[in-house]
Parts: structure tokens; sequence; C-alpha cells
């Protein structure tokens, strides 16, 4: 059973604390994305699973057992480094057999090995090559490569897609998700792009400066984020924020400038909240019961339009589904969809249910 | 045991080996000391002792009063500072030459440098000797330095550092607002060479104080040696006294030793520079 | 205008440095090569053009072959034992860099490249010393017979390789010290969850990695060692003084042909064979160099 599980994990560099506790479990075969911005100890977590850091406390298991003590090569894991680390002067096919050959297999084992992981990579015509005469998503194949061959409990990936370019990234996403169906292992895979994290993991942890904000399925980070941070982390575009008022169990949300929203909340105190809405669900509206907003600026995609708007004297951003030309300064009707607003505590930005 | 602690221990072991390893390479260098100490008549006994029963200092007292040592220091030291001071002036200037201003005749010239740079001296301080001896330069210190003004290596280092690290632009604002090419020099791009040029002095110094060849062709009267070549020839000139002998390369070894470990930064520097020549 | 007037200035400027240049390089390497192809006896006027025939005839003078071949002897064998022990100690010390101590084993070790050639070799010379060396002592006391180290042909070699050697030791780790320190660090953090052991990384990764280091520190302690002098003058001579038996390294042949055997021309002629040699190994260095690459 691969399941790993991390127990208050904390980390310091000399006398500056990196990680502060860290707890998550991942189930076996689950394929788990840590996220965060830069700095908030995402490859940490990763090295210390590796061994390539050491623990300061806290215990990490896979399976059973505890992994704190055990050198790396004996933790039966894999890793895929962000600039891929390949060994320069080996051939695709010796990179890829290296840990067998440390292991003492025999020649016809590596050779057998290696070829199935190339099959599956699609990089079978390049076995005899050098790493630099290959291109970074032929670099990228080999290393995950390297990683398969010696058929790993765990799989690490750190942001192995970043030093892509974007056609190619999306490409080796949904090759990646295809791999993980085909080979079943546990994976974490740490990255800074939310959409990665999203479109490829079962589970996302999202973290901020050394502690978890909100681990669950990429969804529920959606749909019920647990505090503006993860609220304006996940989706893209970002949920825009809007200060309003309202009273204990009044049944509306006041802006700044006197706009109206209709959206019951379970307030306990009167005074000011913090509404996050998501751009797609801001719509063109009609009269009735609309917003004005000021148009500041639009980019149109040919399938979507993108618009920054000014609204109760905030700018948010508005994701329309169609076609929309309108000239910059006018004001414009929207309509905002009070069920999926979002109201959170202005002090400790935690989510109001609603 | 846990992998930390193993790790640790390993260490450890490491630590014990490179210390025996290095306290090894060092025995040469303290028996030698240790040796200076020693009466003569402590040099001749069989089996030989590791440290002077008697530690005495006749024998540093000897080597500074009855022995031409102080003269021949101050060989040394006049040569290699005088061959410092013509090797790094005539480097920074080439060097910036060569590296900013890069015209045709010029690119020859450096071609020139590169090309004999590989060439040892020892190759062609025959016919140098000559020209030496012809100007009646022999057994002096004029002698010695013809042989060292200039380093080709030394050139090179200033120009690879004059092109990574001056740029142009600030030359060109410096002609603009009017200045002069040789106070551009002198005010602009020195100052910004201080690092490699202190390399440069220290490797052109070291150079100078241990070179052997060229010294002893060049002088041949006592009172002319530099400490390498009075030192060697110590030997016929005394007879067999090998605790004076010791103490005389003691004396020589250990002001060289305590300037390297104080300028160590700058030895080091200067000699990794070279390991990038190519 | 403005072009010419800077082109001026680094004529200007440069000519001290090329005259200077000229005539201490230039001019005697061309007059060495000149002078192999006549001959000289220092007295006369007279240096009458001789061809090949200098040539000819070193390769059939039995000191000049025996000093080729100690020569030879020592600048391989130097090679030999400096590359692998200083890229083995120059590997320990690296993974070492964080102890407190990494400073003091830097220093030590290249404290021998230090210091100058004739105090250390002052020093090996009483090692080596038959009759009063501690060597001799250690091999005696553990049994052994006492050798006559700087008598003997082959031992004095040994014993000139061996110092040359423990001088070398410094600079080559510093030069590999540097090479590791330009490793890509994640390639071996993938070594190591590949499963290689410290060693392993070494054998696999370290060693071909720095194969570059490798050939230019051979290169390097080969033509030194090709140029000995100083220490076989000083530890292996014949002077009443110290007892040894005189190792005839080319330096030393040369030295002799021209200024005790008045032969000017015919030690021009070996120093220009000295100099293919050396030329023949920095050739062999950027082909070698080149056809990997150039990395």
């Amino acid at each position: 059973m691969a399941t790993v599980e991390i127990n208050e994990l904390r980390k310091s560099f000399g006398d500056v604390e990196t990680l502060h506790g860290i707890s998550f479990s991942i189930p076996d075969g689950a394929f788990v994305a840590l996220v965060g911005p830069s700095g908030c100890g995402k490859s940490t977590i990763l090295r210390l699973v590796a061994g390539l850091e050491e623990i300061t406390s806290g215990d990490i298991y896979i399976g059973d057992n505890i992994i704190n003590d055990i050198e790396p090569k004996d933790r039966n894991i894999a890793m895929v480094f962000q600039n891929y680390a390949l060994y320069p002067h080996l051939t695709v096919a010796q990179n890829m057999g290296f840990s067998l050959k440390l292991l003492k297999k025999s020649k016809v084992e590596i050779e057998r090995a290696v070829k199935e992981a190339a099959e599956i990579l699609g990089i079978g015509e390049l076995l005899h090559r050098l790493p630099k005469q290959l291109s970074g998503g032929q670099r990228q194949r080999v290393a995950m490569g390297r990683a398969i061959v010696r058929q790993p409990q765990v799989f690490l990936f750190d942001e192995p897609l970043s030093n892509l370019d974007a056609k190619l990234r999306v490409q080796m996403r949904a090759e990646l998700k295809a791999l993980h169906r085909r080979l079943a292992t546990t994976t974490i895979y740490v990255t800074h792009d939310q959409i990665e994290a999203m479109t490829m993991a079962d589970i996302v942890v999202v973290m901020r400066d050394g502690n978890v904000e909100q681990v669950g399925r990429p969804l529920e980070l959606y749909d019920k984020p647990v505090n503006q941070f993860v609220a304006g982390f996940i989706g893209s575009p970002a949920m825009g924020f809007l200060p309003a008022t309202t009273k204990v169990g009044s049944n509306e949300m006041v802006f700044s400038d006197g706009q109206v929203l209709s959206k019951p909340t379970y307030a306990t105190l009167d005074g000011g909240y913090i509404i996050g809405l998501r751009p797609e669900h801001i719509r063109l509206g009609g009269d009735g019961a609309s917003f004005k907003a000021t148009i500041e600026a639009s980019e149109q995609t040919g399938s979507e339009t993108m618009l920054v708007a000014r609204l109760a004297d905030q700018e948010i951003t508005i994701l329309l589904r169609e076609r929309f030309d309108t000239p910059i300064g006018d004001a414009h009707a929207f309509v905002i969809d009070p069920t999926a607003v979002q109201v959170f505590d202005s002090k400790t930005g935690a989510r109001l249910e609603t | 045991m846990s992998a930390r602690a193993r790790v640790r221990r390993t260490n450890f072991m490491l630590d014990i080996l490179l210390f025996v390893i290095c306290i090894l390479l060092l025995t040469p260098l303290i028996l030698l000391i240790a040796n200076g100490f020693k009466t003569p008549q402590e040099m001749l006994v069989w089996p030989p002792t590791l440290f002077p029963k008697d530690p005495t200092l006749q024998n540093f007292h000897k080597v500074f009063t009855e022995t031409p040592l102080l003269q021949w220091m101050f060989n040394s030291f006049a040569f290699a500072i005088l061959s410092t001071i013509a090797i790094v002036s005539t480097s920074a200037l080439a060097g910036y030459i060569i590296g900013k201003f890069p015209f045709r005749s010029i690119n020859i010239i450096f071609v020139l440098f590169l090309a004999t740079a590989i060439i040892p001296f020892e190759v062609y301080m025959i016919p140098l000797y000559f020209q030496v001896k012809a100007l009646g330069l022999l057994n002096s210190i004029g002698g010695l330095l013809v042989g060292y003004l200039v380093m080709s290596f030394g050139i090179f280092l200033i120009r690879q550092n004059v092109i990574a690290s001056i740029p142009d632009e600030l030359l060109e604002a410096a002609r603009i607002d009017g200045a002069g090419e040789l106070w551009i020099f002198w005010y602009v791009v020195l100052p910004l060479l201080r690092g490699p040029l202190a390399a440069l002095a220290v490797l052109a110094f070291f150079q100078a104080w241990t070179a052997f060849a060229w010294p002893i062709i060049v002088t041949t009267r006592k009172a002319s040696f530099t400490i390498e070549v009075g030192l060697a020839n110590f030997q016929s000139a005394y007879t067999i006294d090998l605790s004076l002998l010791s103490a005389a390369s003691a004396a020589v070894m250990v002001p060289s030793v305590l300037a390297f470990v104080l300028l160590r930064r700058n030895f080091v520097e200067g000699i990794a520079a070279s390991g990038m020549k190519d | 205008m403005l072009r010419r007037k800077r082109f001026w200035f680094a004529i200007m400027a440069i000519l001290p440095t090329f005259a200077i240049f000229g005539w201490v390089r230039l001019f005697p390497i061309i007059e060495t090569l000149r002078l192999s192809m006549h001959e000289w006896n220092l007295l006369s006027k007279n240096k009458p053009f001789v061809g090949f025939q200098n040539f000819i005839e070193l390769f059939g003078d039995n000191q000049f072959l025996d000093a080729l071949s100690n020569t030879a002897i020592i600048a391989f064998g130097a090679m030999a034992v400096t590359i692998p022990m200083s890229l083995v100690l120059a590997a320990i010390i690296y993974h070492r860099t964080r102890s407190r101590f990494a400073g003091f084993y830097e220093t030590a070790v290249f404290i021998p490249h230090v210091v100058s050639l004739v105090p250390a070799a002052m020093a090996w010379k009483w090692i080596f010393d038959a009759k009063l060396g501690p060597l001799n002592a250690v091999i005696v006391g553990l049994g052994g017979n006492a050798l006559p180290w700087l008598f003997d042909p082959v031992l004095s070699v040994i014993c000139i390789i061996l110092l040359v050697s423990w001088q070398t030791l410094g600079y080559g780790v510093l030069i590999y010290l540097v090479g590791f320190r330009n490793l890509p660090k994640s390639v071996f953090e993938a070594a190591q969850l590949d499963g290689a052991s410290g060693v392993q990384s070494f054998l696999y990764m370290s060693a071909p990695l720095l194969k570059p280091i490798t050939l230019y520190v051979s290169v390097v302690t080969l033509i030194s060692g090709f140029n000995v002098y100083a220490q076989a003058y000083v530890l292996a001579s014949d002077t009443q003084g110290a007892p040894g038996r005189q190792v005839r390294v080319l330096v030393l042949d040369m030295l002799e042909n021209s200024f005790q055997n008045f032969r000017v021309g015919y030690a021009a002629a070996e120093a220009v064979i000295l100099l293919s040699i050396v030329l023949m190994l920095t050739m062999i260095q950027f082909g070698l160099l080149r056809g990997k690459g150039g990395r």
C-alpha cells in the first residue's frame, strides 16, 4: 500500500522555520498536487519526502513504514526534477538504466526495462542520444523514463513543466495524466500553476508561507474555498474582491456605491465583509436587478471577452463567454448570480457559509 | 543505525583521514624546521631524532650573521617586487588595449602574445642570457629582471577581465565627457581591475620568488645569488652542516608560507584563474 | 576621425609592452630556432650553418637520450601519481566543505606547492638521505633494509617523482575543487535517488564529468614535468656537501651543453626538441577537448 502520510512536519534552515507543522494524508494511487506561491514550502516538502533534506521534526510514512531515517535510495521513490537533472555524459538509455545498473541487474534485464519505459513515453528512437542533443520536451520524457524504470511506490514531481513552452505544457499535462492513469502510482506533484493542479490532480493541497491552507478535491477548492487566499489562488482569471456591508439577518449586502446584492448571509455581526466574485459568474444584464459597472479595458479572444470594469469603485474582471463590443468608458449593466458569490470575513479572511 | 548518525560517522572518519593526510603532507616541512634547531652533532645521529633534544638557536644565528642569506633575501625580494611591478603595469595596459581596442594590428599582437604563452622559459633562456651578458647586466638585479618583465598569462587575464567587467558604455561616456584616453585608463579602468590585478601581483611575485633556472645562469657571484640559487649552492660552499642548511631553508620557507596563509584568497584566485586559461 | 585617434593611442600604449615582449620573448625564441641550425662555441665569432646536423647528433648522444628518458619518466610518473591522488583528495575535501576544518585542509594541501622549490627539495633530501634520513630509519625499524635512495639510478628518479608529486598535489586539488564547485548539484541528487552511494557517485558521475579538468591538469603537470630542473639539481647532485647521484634531466643537459661544453647551437637544438614536446602535448590537449565538444 503506497499511501503517504505527513504528520506535523517541521523544517528549519538554521534559525528560520520554513514549514510549520504540516499534516495531510495521501491515499494509495492518488495524484496529489502541492500548489502555492513561491516560497510557500511545497518544494521543501517534496525534498523531505525524497530524503534530500533532513526533517527537523515530525514524521513521514510511506505505507506503514516511517521513513524519516531511511536513505533516499531505500525509500522506493523516484523524482523528476524541474531542470530534469539528466546525466549529461550518459546516453538516454544509460540515463534511464542507471538505477538498475547500480542494483547490479543483468544487461538483458536493464535493456528490457528501459525499452518498455521508452515505449510508454514515445522516446524509443532517442535511446542513443545524449541529453544535449534533445529538446526540452524530450528531456522531460527521459527524466520521467528514468523515474518509471525504477517502478517506485511514489512518484515525486518538482515543477516538471515550468521550463516548457505553453503549447507543450498543455500537451504534457494530458500525457502525464494519462500516464498516471496507466501506472496508478501514488504521485506528489509540486507546481505554482494552479491550472496544472486543478486539471491533473485528484487531491490538491494549497500552501502559503509554510502552512497548509486547504486540502481537498479540485472542485471542492473551487466551490468551497476555506479562506480568501485559497479563493483568490484557485481559478483563472482570479476571483475579484469587493467590500460590502450587511446587517445580521438581512438579505442584502450593500456595496460602497450603494448598489445592493440580494444574498442571505449567516453573518453574526453587523459590519463590513468581503464579497468574492468569480469573473465567470457575472453575466450581461438588461434592466431590472442589475449592477452598473464602467468598462475600463476589454480583451477579445474570439470565443470569450475579458473585461476589466469598475464596480463600486473597485476594479473587477468579468469573463463573458460571448463576443461583446462596447466602447471603453461606457457603463453597462451586469447580472451577478447571488448563489455563486462567496462572503469572507474582512479580518480573518475565512469564508462564511452562505 | 539511523541515516543521520551514519552520515555523521562517515564524516568523522573522513575528517580523521584528511587530518592524517594533511599532517603527512606537512611533515617534511615540519622536520625541516625542527632540524634547524638541532645542533650539528645531533644531525649526524642514527637513527635520526624527530625533534631536537637540545634545541638551539645557534644555526639561525649563524645563518643570518655568517652567511650571505640576508643579502640573498634582499636580492630575491628586490627582484620579485620589481618584476611584479613590471608585470602588473605591462599586463594592465596591454590587457586593456587588447580588450577594448579591437583593431587588426592589435589583434595580431595579441595572437603573438598568446602563441608564445605556452613556450616554457627554459626553451629560450639561453639566447636571452647572451643579451643580458652583452648589456653587462649579469650578476645584477637588472639582469634577473630581464627575464621576468612581462607575463603572457597576465596580459590574457586582464584582457578577459576587461571584456567581462568593463562595459563599453562606461568608456564611451567618459570620452563624450571629454576625458583623455590615459585619464580613462588611470581613473576608470584601473580601479575596476583591482581584484584581478591583486591576484596577478601575487602570482607574479610568487613566480619571481621561486624562479630557479634563470637566476642560476644569470648569477654566478655569490653576492648576487637569489635565495633559491644561494641555498642550492649552499651545500658546496659550506662543508656538510645539515643543521645549518636546514636552518637556512627554514628561514626562507617560513615567511613565504606565512604570507600564503594570510593572502590565501588572492593566491587561490590567481592560480585558479590560470586554470581557466583555455 | 575619432577612430583614428583611438587607433594611435592603442598603438602607442601597447608599443612599450610589445617592444619589451619582442626583446625578451620573440627575439630569443627566434634566436633559439636559428641557433639550433648553427654551430657556435661561445668564443669564436664564427657560427657556421649546419642544418639538421645538431638534431641528428642529438639522437645518437647517449647523455641526451638518458636525459630525455629520465625527464619523460619523471614527467609521466609525476602525472600518474598526482592526478588520481588529487582527484580523490579534492573529492573528499569537497564532501567535507561544510566542515569547520575545510579551510585548514585546503591550506595545508596547498602549502607544499607554495614552498619554493629549493627549500622543499632540501627537506626531502634529508628524508631520503641513505645514512641519516628518517625514511630509511622507518624502513629499518620495520625490519627492512636501508636503501640508497639518492644513489641508485632507479631510486633517485623515484625520489624526484615523489618530490614533484608532493609539490603538484596541492595545485591539482585546487583546480579540481573549482571543478567540483561547478558541477550541477541536481545531477548528484538524481544519482542519490537512483541509489548511488558516495563512492559510486564519485566513480560514475564526478570523475567522468571532470574529464576536461583532468585533461588540463594532466597536460600542465606533464609540461612542468618536462621542464624539471631545480629538484634534480638539489636532490640528486653530487657536490661534496650532500651525497647523491646526478640525475640527468633535459634542462640540465641543455645548460651543460651550452655553458660547460661550449656548444650553444647544440644546446639550442635540445631546446627546440623540448619545445616540440611541449607543443605536441598542448596540441593533444586541444584535440581531445575539441573532440568532446569542448565542454
